[in-house]
């Protein structure tokens, strides 16, 4: 009866601690990890349609909708929760031309940090930095990582 | 009779020493949830702040009153400081609010604020420009609007830049300075619940602006500044377009004022614009207090100018920033003042 007591008493003890925790590694509904191993598997992907957040080395994070759990059911790939740790963003630095053209990119939902001159500084997920490419802005890649302390 | 034979002391002793870590793990949970106290170095932690203004209330109570506007996402106070002579009472006099912290990284954006909040009630008496201002009207210090995102920078993120609601599909928070309820979801704001700068499913879905919302609704705001960080700007409305606002001359010549007063310190040059100058943004406090209320009201980019260090203002600029920035907020107060009686919004 005491042991259990005990027992009973930490496992409180242990589960108020845990459920006060930021979920901050909670599985995710709409964002998606997907391990790969070579860049076949990426281009499928791509060309499936979904939309592909972030590319690192050995995992991609795509946001899945329903037409998209479809496209990657179809696809030999195995989708696992996503954390926030894999949600990787690059440092970047862009050029562009004029207000209209500073607006685009800043609606595109880019973190900017700051202007100088005729560029830019944004942390950025590789889905923004596509669609920048795709419209025409040249950039450079500051930190692979923007996070990572080792870059700087 | 002995009590309770069928329970010994030792066991008692054993129950009673799992309710004691029970207890502690709950604190330590509320506070972080890491196996050591957060850790911001020279700059406030939540938990500091906490502490620090109701340390400050405490030692003066005739002239500063600690508050909570209410709760963020987690459950953390959004803690303010009152400050005025006989501050327990509402005096009918201008009030000017101080607002910091609304983005999670931007650390010296609070304790700016929290400074500007211990200068004026440790200086109370002593120095007669602060004893006529705190005499004469009522400052309110908020110095952390987002508690939970601020946390996380301080433990597991330090660029994290909104606050910590769970979207439900994998994403966390929200853009508090885009979630305001003037123009919200125009340009320079996210649907995204990925982007850095998402907007929230409708305008003040979040405690933390609805608590800063219902305040100011309660109060007779003749002034505000938010402090942010970086860039060294002073911004004035509007954000969401790229008119001027109705009454542009007169935020300009204020921001110009409060540009002056901060260069004067470490010559150190912040530069007066609307905000809407670089690019649009949609949904910030400044235009929500300005659109709803035309109450002046300013962003203030603290220090350092450019990216690098960006965010990650080294601890030995907080004081200096602290210091250029005070004489601003003084002539703001003091401009509140002049405009008389304050208006009912």
């Amino acid at each position: 009866m005491g042991k259990f007591l005990l027992l009973f008493l930490g496992a409180l003890a242990f589960g108020a601690c845990r459920q006060q925790q930021p979920a901050a590694t909670a599985t995710p509904s709409g964002l998606r990890k997907i391990p790969y191993t070579d860049s076949q598997t990426v281009e499928q992907i791509r060309q499936s349609g979904v939309k592909i957040l972030v590319q690192q080395p050995g995992y991609l994070i795509v946001y899945s909708d329903s037409s998209s759990v479809q496209a990657l059911q179809t696809l030999s790939v195995t989708p696992q929760a996503a954390t926030e740790a894999d949600l990787v963003q690059r440092l970047a630095r862009i050029h562009f031309a004029g207000q209209e053209q500073l607006q685009k990119i800043v609606d595109l939902g880019v973190d900017l940090w700051d202007v100088e001159g005729d560029s830019a500084t944004v942390r950025a997920y590789d889905l923004h930095l596509e669609k920048l490419k795709q419209e025409g802005f040249a950039y450079r890649i500051l930190k692979m990582d923007a996070s990572a302390k080792e870059d700087k | 009779m002995k009590p309770r034979a069928n329970f010994p002391t030792r066991m008692r002793f054993a129950v009673a020493a799992i309710i004691a870590t029970l207890l502690l793990a709950g604190g330590r949970c509320d506070n972080g949830g890491g196996p050591s106290d957060p850790n911001a170095g020279l700059y406030h932690t939540y938990a500091e702040i906490d502490n620090d203004l109701h340390a400050l209330a405490a030692a003066h109570p005739q002239i500063a009153q600690v508050s909570s506007l209410g709760k963020s996402v987690e459950g953390r106070e959004l803690w303010a400081i009152k400050i005025s002579d006989n501050v327990a009472q509402d005096e009918p006099e201008a009030e000017t609010v101080f607002l910091g912290g609304h983005h999670a990284r931007e650390w010296i954006a609070v304790d700016v604020p929290f400074l500007i909040a211990s200068r004026l009630v440790n200086q109370y008496g002593t120095d007669t420009t602060i004893t006529r201002l705190v005499n004469q009207s009522e400052i309110w210090i908020v110095p952390m609007v987002n508690p939970d995102g601020h946390q996380y920078s301080v433990t597991t993120d330090r660029l994290w830049r909104k606050n910590r609601r769970s979207t439900g599909d994998g994403t966390f928070g929200v853009d508090l300075n885009r979630n305001y309820g003037y123009e919200w979801g125009g340009p320079g704001s996210s649907g995204d619940t990925f982007s850095e700068i998402y907007r929230g499913p409708l305008a003040f879905s979040e405690p933390e602006t609805r608590a800063v919302r219902d305040f100011l609704q309660r109060r007779q705001t003749k002034a505000l500044i938010s402090y942010h960080n970086f860039s060294q700007l002073v911004l004035y409305p509007w954000g969401h377009t790229n008119n001027p606002a109705p009454d542009e001359p007169l935020l300009q010549n204020l921001a110009v004022a409060i540009a002056d007063r901060i260069r004067v310190v470490h010559a150190v040059t912040y530069t007066p614009q609307q905000s809407s100058d670089l690019y649009l943004a949609s949904g910030d406090t400044t235009d929500w207090l300005y659109g709803e209320y035309r109450v002046p009201n300013f962003t203030i980019e603290l220090r350092p100018r450019s990216s690098f260090p960006g965010f990650e203002l080294p601890e030995s600029e907080i004081t200096p920033t602290f210091e250029e920035n005070l004489p601003a907020a003084l002539f703001l107060v003091g401009w509140a003042i002049q405009q008389g009686s304050p208006p009912t919004i």
